[in-house]
Formats: structure tokens, C-alpha cells, sequence
């Protein structure tokens, strides 16, 4: 097929069945792989043992080179400049756990081939802003798109002030070097061309730890983050608070008696396949109790956990209260550590035996609101006070919810009043970085200094922001005010403008993917006070698609990178052509420099292998970089230091050392009573209470649709929308059936309504309807229902708001207002009705 | 003589799919002769209803629509009992490499042949038509390739082991569920694995599979011991299940007043029996496995 006529199926323009469907993602890679159709076995030469040239190896058209993902490493076979397969660098161990997917994605036929103008947007004359949507484009060349993109910046700027522009989009896409994104925590090319320009505005939020960010800085101190990446420092260390500290995994190992899990599915996620799974194994046979808590059966309560106890979605704050119940009324708490480690006790205690509000928090009480039978809360609440006990709740989707903060709140709470934190054996667990002892970041193994990003672009402190769950509203029904941590946020704020322009990056879909209420998103954007939306991304989604001007741009494996992966630094080389015209973000944003006439302030005129090589030049790696490059990859050692424990020094000398190290709170302890919380909102807000509580959360509808729904957890396979077009994910049936995003349900709930295994269903509530494919579940509490996240929002009718999302988005059934006062995180659960779907 | 099998932990498996990702890079677009030729890709798509972008025919307007790829090996989720209390393991399904292979008897012209290290080739070029060869498989992981039209399948990474490598599942694999190796040697970990009690899926196939699992769900069978008075959890009551042929296991109920029999060797029926000092004993028939007997009061 010509590319002329994929252009013209773009314009919109009746078109052969075939080519449409190359463009609605139909066709699947068979073009692009075609060269490797041929490829034989006798071709295949054997790898070299542990060390992998960057030279051909013995068949002269086969190269094996190191690359890597940001989800892990691999070794890349390349027959002709085609990337042909991976292999793991070396058996079992160092694999990551996406890597045998990028050869599918990278050659997806929904990459973006080549810089494309939505057909009816015209800059100098009607924008036609409401028809964005329609996904109707037309080609233009790389000069008219840079042209125009500086064009509108430069305009945007001149009229309102960079604070015109907002950016958003983006998880991690990065390397040492290239970085997709433009985010809030500095690094990066893109954020630094644009804060030449002046101060532009972020659409972000803490989104994967909104609960355990407030949670942490109210009660321990610290420095409010306002992404999940974290502020760094100039030395590349994080210096804002997103999730408490935890024990390394070798102490639970060693000293723990009980795990209890709630809302999380760690190990069985794609971040934990490689690297938490194998040390739940370990926990199993090393004899450690694990129970879990969570109204699906997931797999680590399938495969590791001696109990499930389900639970009523959003109610495990009702749980927590009634445990403290039981701890109180036994004497089974750590009274000294109370009165030595924390201060604001006795308002907790009052609140839990009901001197506050009459309502004593039994396990009697919490049975009706949680679903679990009183005398399991009481034995469940019997062993945790019996034994060293960590909670696995970081990852949690309980953080990712209405009242996530008191649910954190509570969990430190618990842990505070059994003095497990600080102590071999227990603490609050869960985190990111399980192989290293000391998980203090996101973003690569702590011992690999690499230092700040080579744009030299940091934020000491907060930028300028708001809520990506307050887009809509900050643009439909502007002002939007809020609060979150203990301040409040104004916009638009006093003396700056609304935005006007959208600059979208990173290979990810955020407020139309991982971001509650897409339909009023989608409006939003179709709103003619948005004047100029920009997006560049490797393929074509939901974001793209609401774009008026679309920049081609490579991914991993189409330019040579330096990645860091868990323990591992990676040469990653280029092992793949980049789709048609696609091109570095870093080249665009040169691109744009230049016409704006800053390129000497951006990078001036360093090559990319000039940065590369000056960056590697301030890591610590005891290669050359030429030895570096040819061996592929540097492995850190891994920590089997020894066991370390989290806040020992505030468990050993609470006087001298507070949990927080940069921003401890005023009393030095743990703030059961939440002395910012009461400073800010007073001491008898219903929204924020100084003390943690469990608040019930009524269904807006007022009860018109029956199940609990949930999209808080992460895809199976996959980072929000990045790796969901792949089609070797369709042939998972807990990813996709028929086709259609998995949605799970009980086998009872699904029977009374007559849907069977892979039935197409329409989910949908007041706020949107979407379709996915049923797997009834005996795993499944009765009245709940769940998909995970990240499946590309797909209208079926494009462009307009209220029609059914065929990609099965649940965001288009979450609502973006969340009642609870300190944190702003993203909306997972809500109520639906299910039905089978014909069409 | 070599015979390569093997064995695989359901234990361990979290579902990751590395396996079946790893088997789909390998073959995907890639040809192997004279084992294996390309693997179909996956198809996907959406047919929007936007003017101008209907396909003519609109046959499925409107809908999402997939032409799923080819799971040489297949993760399977296996579930015995009902909430709450379901017993599910993952069972990843490549080619069982029968012994008897199912697959040989239908072949005609030497399509399905047998290596002397025991691996079953489907030969690309000999069983093209030969749509039978798909049917015969009790197992179901044999497919179809509508385009070239011949049957396809796992072949153990027969071209990798010519090269003196693993099968790539089993290297893929991040917790080691895969166990790859020498049926024939007794000291190799499959064999040993096997003699620790490793199965076979369907022995009454009668195909004798060269793939044998440790792990799957086993029937079960569970309850919970109250006070018939008080209705507190019984903690450290000895349990008892006796089958028909008198042979009895025995746990005692935990915190929570908890049981639970698993590795049952059949699913019969059986006598429980539960006692509990100061409690008179209880006796009472379980027709069935993979039950919860909810609570016995004592």
C-alpha cells in the first residue's frame, strides 16, 4: 500500500477498506515485519556469553546489541536494520518484564509516521476548535509543523504569558538523555525550552500515591510532592515526600510473622513480575503468613496468601477503626511507643470507643459497613498485635480513592500504636524499589548517580499547577479552586491568564486515559478557549487524536540511549528504524528552539553523543564510555548488605530524630492529630479531620446503579496507555476478550443478568458507557465489578462525548470531584450498572 | 537416549505472560525451517462509525474487533470451589511433546515426525491441508494457519536447542515456573521434579505428555469450627478426613477457627471428624470435594 493512500484515508476521504482500516489500528504489523518473513534459522548465530559486542557478530547481516525500555532490559537481535527478536541478557534473572513486547510496539500500525494537521484547523484563520475529536487529518511536512508550533508558542506568549500554556501527558519515557515528557519535577528537554518561555502551567497530580503523599507529609513531614515523580535535588536526590520509607524486603524476609495486603496486587502487576514476585515466593517458603485484603481475589491472594478476606470496596478505613478498637479495649497496643513516638492519641482514641460521636467503632459496627464478620476482624486484629506484622498497602488502589488519605492515615496509624514502625519485621511496605535496601525514589537504582538531567533544568520547589482531575472544570467552569496537602490552589491565579494552549507529550494519555471523567475532558477540549493543542507521541491515541497539530516522535530502541533498569545501567542502542518520518523529542524541541532563537540556551550546539558521553562522564560506573557501550550494560551489585530498617533512628531516639528528614513537623513525631490539617482547615472539618476516620462515601447517583466499579489498578501488562496498542495483549484473556478489555464479576452477578464468559457488555453510569468483555469469576465479591486502566478511550463515534468508548476506558465512568480535602488524587471507584450489549 | 520434557510450577506462575510474549517475539514473523514457519500476528481493530471511515460492507459497524494470534503456549486459569473460597492456579500450555503423540496418527506423508530427542515437528512444507492434524490434539494447542494453511505449533524451541539453548519460555521466565530438561537423565532437575510426585494434564489421554506440572489445584476441601453456643472461632481443633478406603490426613483449624484439606488424591467422598478438648467430638459425611462446609458448630 502507497503511503499516498494512507494520507488520503486520513484526510477522511472515502477509501478502500483496506487502507481505513490501517488507520484505525486494524492491520497488524504484518507490513512492517515483513522483511523478516524469510528470516531462517541458519541465520541465527549464538550470543556471546555475558559480554555483548556492539559490533556484528559472526553472521555478517545478525547484530546482537543491549537495549532497554524503561520497564527493563534485553538483548536485541537486528538482521538488516530490522528488529528482529529479543532475548533476555541472561536467563531467569535479567528480564524485563515488557521486553518481549517492544518489537510488537515499536512496529504497531498505529505509529505515528508523519507530522499531521487536523483537516479544518486553520491558525490563521477558524480553528475549528469543536470538531477535535473527529480524528480527520491531513500530512504536512516537518518545516510547516515546526513553523506552526513556533509559531503558536510564540503567539500564545506575546497575547497571555507562558502561563497560557499548559503541558500534560507523560509518564516515564526516559532515558539518560532523551525524555519524552514535560512534567513538573524539572527534568527534561521539552521543560526546560518551555521555561525559557517563561512560566507555564502543569496539568498533573499525584496520581499513582495521592493518599500516601498528603498521608505522609501530614503525619511524618516532609515536602509535599505534586506529581508521583517527586522533586529532585540538584544531585538527582528526591527531596519531596511520596511514600513513607520501608524495610528492605531481605528484613521482612528475616523477621516478619504477617503481611496483610490491602488493594494491592504487586508482585502480579508488570513492575513486580521480575522483581517483587520472586521475593513473595520467598516470603511463602520462608513461612511468613500473608493474608489479603481486597474485594477481588487477586493473584497474590490466588497464588501466595494463606487468606482472603474480602471487603466492600472503599471501606477498609471502617476495618482499620475497628481494629484500633480491639487494640484498645485489649491492651493490646504499644502504649510506650504511643506516648513516646506520636502525639494526638487520645483524640484517636476517643474517636475510635465513640467519646467523640457516640458511635463506639466496633467490630459489630464495622461488619455492617465492611462486610467482614465481626469475629474475623477481632482475630484478624488478635494476630496483627501478636507478631511482627508489615502492611503491603503502598501500590495500593486504597490510595487511589475517595478518602485514600484517611486510609492511609489509618494504616500508619495502626503501625504507629503496635510501634511497628522502625523495628525489624514490620513497617509499612509496598514500595518501588524492593531490590534495593533503601527505596528512597522512582527513578533508578540510588546508587546509580547519573545526577540531575543534562537539560540542567530543575524546580527547586512547586511549580505552577493544577489538578489534571480539575481540567475540565478549570476550563468549562473556570474559576477552580482547591485544597490538597494544607493550601489551597487558585485558578487561574491572580494576574495570570485561563490556558490557551495545550502542549502534550510523553507517550501517554493522562486526562484522557489515566484521569477520571473523560467526557467532560473531552468537551473541555473541544472548548475554542483552548486555541492550540499540541501532542507528540510515538502512536496515535486518544490525546492525539484531540490534537491540532501531531509530531511524530521514536521511541526506545530508535536512538541510543543510557537507561537505568532496578540494579542495571543500559547502553540502549538503536535497534530499530524509526517509522516514517518520526523524529527525537529532543530534535523537535531543538527544532523549535531555533525558530524561536534560543537553541544556544537550550543545548547550544552539543550532539546528542557529546551529552550522552558528558553525562555518563559524572556517573560512577568504573567503565570507559566506549567499554561501557561495547559491554552493554553495567549491573549494580544488589543489596544484600544486611537487612535495613526504616526510621530506626526516630524508633532508637525519637527526641533527636524526627521520621522526617527535610520538613519534619513541628512536634518531631507522628502526628496521629494533624496539627497542619487542623491549623489550615480547623479542627472540626468534616472533609479533613485532624484525626484519621472512616467517612463514608455516598454514590452521587444516590444509589440508581448497583455494583461497586473500579479502575484503580494498573493493567497486567502495560504503564497507563502506553504498551495497550500492542496486539499480543489481546491474547491475554485477564487483558482483553473478544477483543473487548476484561471486565471481571462475580459468576452470580453475571448469571442474574444472563452474561456469560465473553459476552460483550456495555458498563455505564450517569458519567459515560463503555464496552468490555466479561469473565464472570467465582474470585469476585458479589456487587463488584472492575477493569484495569489505561485502555485507550476509543469513541465510537469520534468526537462526540456521551457515545460508547469500544476501548473500554474506565475513566469515562469516574467522577473527577473528589470530597475529600487533602489530596487531589485520581477518582477510582464508582458505581455502574452492567448489561449484555448487542450491537 | 535424550527426551526433553518439562516440568512446570503453577505455584510459582503469576501470569506474567513472559512465557507466551517471549514465544510470540521468537515467532512472530520469524521462520525457523525446517521446524516451524512464521507465526500469525494478532489482529485488531475498531470500526468507528464516523462518515467516511465506515467500511463499505459495515458488517461490524461499531464495534472492536480481533483475529486472536496463535498461544503456542497458553496460560490457562484453573479454578476449583466458589467465593469465597476459590483455588485457582495459572497453567501455562505449550505442546505437551507426547510420547504418543495424538497428532502423528491422522499425518499423512511424514507431516508429523518425532526427533530422536523425543520433540514432535509438525513439518511446515509436508503438512500443508492437513487440517486434521489440528483435530487430533486432545490438548487443543495445535492451530490453525488460514493463510498458509498448515497446523502450527510449540516445537520446544527445537531450533534453539540444536543451538544448545533453552527452550525461550523457560529462559524467560522470571521465577523460574519453567523447568527445562532431560527426562532421560535421573539426575537432571526434571527428572527429579517428576519423581517428586510432577503430573501429567489427562493421563487418560493416553498420549503420555512430556510436560508434567507440580501444583495444580487439587481437590479440596474446607469449613470452619464454632462454638455452637458462643459462635467464637475455634482455634486447635484437630480435624480429620477419612476416605472410603480408611486412609485419613489431619490438620487443626487456626485463628479464625479455619481448616482447609488440599492435595485430596481424589474427589470422592469422606468422613470428617472434629474434636476439640472440653467439646464433644463431631462426626459428619463430606459428599464431595472442592466444598466449604461453611461453619460447624461444636
Amino acid at each position: 500500500m502507497s503511503e499516498k493512500n494512507e494520507e488520503s484515508a486520513v484526510a477522511g476521504k472515502k477509501v478502500s477498506r483496506r487502507s481505513m482500516l490501517k488507520w484505525t489500528g486494524a492491520l497488524a504489523a504484518a507490513a512492517a515485519l515483513g522483511a523478516v518473513a524469510s528470516y531462517g534459522a541458519t541465520e541465527l548465530v549464538k550470543p556471546p556469553p555475558e559480554i555483548v559486542p556492539s559490533q556484528p557478530a559472526a553472521a555478517p547481516n545478525e547484530v546482537v546489541l543491549t537495549c532497554a525500555t524503561d520497564a527493563g532490559p534485553f538483548l536485541a537481535h537486528v538482521v538488516n536494520g530490522v528488529f528482529v527478536k529479543s532475548e533476555p541478557i541472561a536467563p531467569n534473572e535479567t528480564v524485563g518484564p515488557l521486553a518481549f513486547m517492544l518489537r510488537n510496539w515499536l512496529y504497531a500500525p498505529d505509529r505515528i509516521r508523519y507530522p499531521m494537521k487536523r483537516v479544518d484547523f486553520d491558525p490563521g484563520g477558524n480553528r475549528n476548535t469543536q470538531t477535535r475529536g473527529q480524528m480527520r487529518y491531513v500530512r504536512i511536512t516537518w518545516n510547516e509543523a515546526l513553523d506552526m508550533v513556533a509559531n503558536e508558542l510564540k503567539r500564545v506568549v506575546d497575547k497571555y504569558t507562558a502561563s497560557a500554556i499548559a503541558v500534560q501527558g507523560g509518564h516515564s519515557w526516559s532515558g539518560v538523555l532523551h525524555q519524552g515528557r514535560i512534567q513538573n519535577n524539572g527534568g527534561g528537554w521539552g521543560s526546560k525550552l518551555l521555561g525559557l518561555l517563561g512560566e507555564y502551567l502543569v496539568i498533573d497530580s499525584v496520581g499513582s500515591v495521592p493518599g500516601w503523599s498528603a498521608a505522609v507529609y501530614l503525619m511524618m513531614g516532609g515536602v509535599p510532592s505534586m506529581s508521583s515523580y517527586g522533586i529532585y535535588n540538584n544531585s538527582g536526590i528526591p527531596t519531596s515526600t511520596i511514600i513513607p520509607d520501608q524495610n528492605s524486603l531481605s528484613d521482612i524476609e528475616k523477621n516478619c510473622k504477617l503481611i496483610v495486603y490491602t488493594g494491592t496486587d504487586h508482585a502480579c502487576k508488570w513492575y513486580g513480575f521480575t522483581d517483587v514476585a520472586p521475593w513473595f515466593l520467598r516470603f511463602k517458603k520462608a513461612g511468613i503468613k500473608q493474608i489479603v485484603i481486597d474485594p477481588w481475589q487477586n493473584d497474590t491472594a490466588a497464588l501466595f496468601a494463606d487468606k482472603w478476606i474480602p471487603i466492600v470496596p472503599g471501606t477498609d478505613e471502617a476495618l482499620f477503626a475497628a481494629i484500633a478498637y480491639v487494640w484498645i479495649t485489649k491492651n493490646l497496643y504499644d502504649k510506650e511507643y504511643v506516648t513516646t513516638h506520636t502525639v494526638g492519641f487520645e483524640k484517636f482514641r476517643d474517636y475510635i470507643l465513640g467519646n467523640e460521636d457516640g458511635v463506639p467503632k466496633t467490630p459489630q459496627w464495622a461488619e455492617k459497613i465492611c462486610g467482614i464478620d465481626q469475629r474475623t476482624i477481632q482475630a484478624l486484629a488478635e494476630e496483627w498485635a501478636s507478631k511482627p506484622t508489615v502492611t503491603w498497602s503502598m501500590n495500593s488502589a486504597n490510595n487511589r480513592r475517595q478518602y485514600a488519605v484517611e486510609y492511609c492515615r489509618m494504616v500508619i496509624t495502626l503501625q504507629a500504636m503496635m510501634g511497628y514502625i522502625g523495628k525489624p519485621g514490620t513497617g509499612i511496605g509496598g514500595g518501588w524499589r524492593p531490590k534495593t535496601t533503601a527505596p528512597v525514589g522512582m527513578r533508578g537504582p540510588p546508587t546509580v548517580p547519573f545526577g540531575p538531567h543534562p537539560s540542567g533544568n530543575t524546580y527547586p520547589n512547586l511549580p505552577p499547577r493544577i489538578t489534571a482531575q480539575g481540567f475540565a472544570q478549570a476550563i468549562r467552569n473556570p474559576p477552580f479552586n482547591y485544597t490538597e496537602f494544607d493550601f489551597e490552589a487558585v485558578y487561574p491565579e491572580p494576574g495570570r491568564p485561563e490556558i490557551h494552549m495545550i502542549y502534550s507529550t510523553g507517550g501517554s494519555g493522562s486526562f484522557l486515559n489515566q484521569r477520571p471523567n473523560i467526557n467532560a475532558n473531552t468537551e473541555a477540549l473541544q472548548s475554542s478557549k483552548i486555541e492550540f493543542v499540541v501532542t507528540q507521541n510515538p502512536f496515535w491515541d486518544a490525546i492525539t487524536y484531540y490534537s491540532d497539530v501531531v509530531l511524530p516522535v521514536t521511541m526506545f530502541g530508535e536512538r541510543e540511549d543510557i537507561v537505568n533498569w532496578q540494579n542495571y545501567s543500559i547502553f540502549s542502542h538503536k535497534v530499530a528504524e524509526p517509522p516514517g518520518e518520526a523524529m527525537n523529542d529532543l530534535d523537535v524541541w531543538r527544532g523549535l528552539a531555533t525558530r524561536l532563537g534560543i537553541l544556544d540556551k537550550l543545548t547550544g550546539g552539543q550532539t546528542d553523543e557529546q551529552m550522552l558521553r558528558a553525562q555518563y562522564a559524572k556517573s560512577n560506573i568504573p567503565l570507559t564510555y566506549d567499554a561501557f557501550k561495547a559491554t552493554g550494560y553495567y549491573r549494580w551489585p544488589l543489596e544484600e548488605q544486611g537487612p535495613f530498617v526504616a526510621y530506626k533512628a526516630f524508633n532508637d531516639d525519637p527526641s533527636k530524630n524526627p521520621p522526617a528528614l527535610i520538613g519534619p513537623l513541628p512536634s518531631g513525631k507522628i502526628e496521629i492529630y494533624s496539627s497542619k490539617i487542623a491549623n489550615f482547615y480547623g479542627p472540626n472539618d468534616p472533609e479533613a479531620p485532624p484525626i484519621p476516620k472512616y467517612i463514608e462515601y455516598e454514590d452521587p447517583s444516590g444509589g440508581k446503579y448497583p455494583l461497586h466499579y473500579h479502575c484503580g489498578q494498573h493493567p497486567k501488562r502495560g504503564r497507563h496507555s502506553q504498551w495497550q496498542n500492542t496486539s499480543w495483549k489481546r491474547d491475554f484473556e485477564n487483558d482483553y476478550i473478544n477483543g473487548y478489555r476484561t471486565l471481571w464479576m462475580n459468576s452470580a452477578d453475571a448469571a442474574a443478568r444472563g452474561i456469560k464468559y465473553g459476552d460483550i457488555v456495555r458498563v455505564f453510569n450517569d458519567l459515560g458507557q463503555i464496552l468490555c468483555g466479561a469473565k464472570p469469576s467465582e474470585r469476585m465479591m458479589p456487587g463488584f465489578v472492575f477493569n484495569s486502566e489505561g485502555a485507550h478511550y476509543t469513541p465510537r463515534e469520534p468526537g462526540v462525548s456521551d457515545t460508547l468508548d469500544l476501548g473500554g476506558n474506565g475513566n469515562v465512568l469516574l467522577p473527577a470531584v473528589n470530597p475529600e480535602k487533602c489530596a487531589q488524587g485520581c477518582i477510582t471507584h464508582g458505581y455502574v450498572e452492567v448489561e449484555r450489549w448487542t450491537p | 537416549m535424550t527426551s526433553y520434557g518439562f516440568v512446570i510450577d503453577t505455584d510459582k506462575c503469576i501470569e506474567c505472560g513472559l512465557c507466551l510474549t517471549a514465544c510470540k517475539d521468537e515467532y512472530v514473523g520469524n521462520s525457523y525451517p525446517p521446524y516451524s514457519a512464521a507465526q500469525p500476528d494478532t489482529q485488531y481493530g475498531y470500526y468507528r462509525t464516523t462518515p467516511g471511515w465506515i467500511p463499505d460492507d459495515g458488517a461490524a459497524k461499531g464495534q472492536a474487533w480481533v483475529k486472536p494470534g496463535q498461544n503456542w503456549i497458553n496460560i490457562v486459569e484453573m479454578n476449583r470451589g466458589t467465593y469465597p473460597h476459590a483455588h485457582t492456579r495459572y497453567v501455562p500450555k505449550p505442546c505437551m511433546q507426547c510420547e504418543d503423540p495424538p497428532c502423528m496418527k491422522p499425518a499423512t506423508g511424514g507431516a508429523v515426525y518425532k526427533r530422536d530427542d523425543g520433540l514432535v515437528i509438525i513439518d511446515p512444507e509436508k503438512s500443508v491441508g492437513q487440517e486434521q492434524i489440528v483435530e487430533a490434539c486432545p490438548y487443543g494447542v495445535i492451530f490453525w494457519n488460514e493463510d498458509l494453511r498448515i497446523p502450527q505449533k510449540c516445537t520446544f524451541c527445537a531450533h534453539l536447542i540444536d543451538q544448545g539453548k533453552n527452550p525461550k519460555c523457560a529462559d524467560a521466565c522470571p521465577v523460574t515456573a519453567i523447568q527445562f530438561g532431560d527426562l532421560s537423565d535421573p539426575k537432571s532437575a526434571v527428572s527429579q521434579l517428576v519423581a517428586g510426585g510432577a503430573v501429567q494434564l489427562n493421563p487418560e489421554f493416553g498420549a503420555r505428555p512430556k510436560v508434567y506440572y507440580v501444583g495444580l489445584p487439587t481437590p479440596f476441601v474446607s469449613g470452619k469450627v464454632v462454638d455452637a453456643v458462643s459462635k467464637a472461632y475455634l482455634e486447635g481443633a484437630k480435624v480429620t478426613l477419612t476416605d472410603s478406603g480408611g486412609r485419613s490426613v489431619t490438620t487443626t483449624t487456626d485463628n479464625y477457627g479455619d481448616f482447609e484439606f488440599n492435595d485430596l488424591a481424589s474427589s470422592g467422598s469422606y468422613q470428617l471428624k472434629i474434636e476439640l478438648a472440653s467439646y464433644n467430638a463431631k462426626t459428619m459425611p463430606v459428599p464431595k470435594t472442592d466444598t466449604d462446609l461453611g461453619e460447624i458448630p461444636l
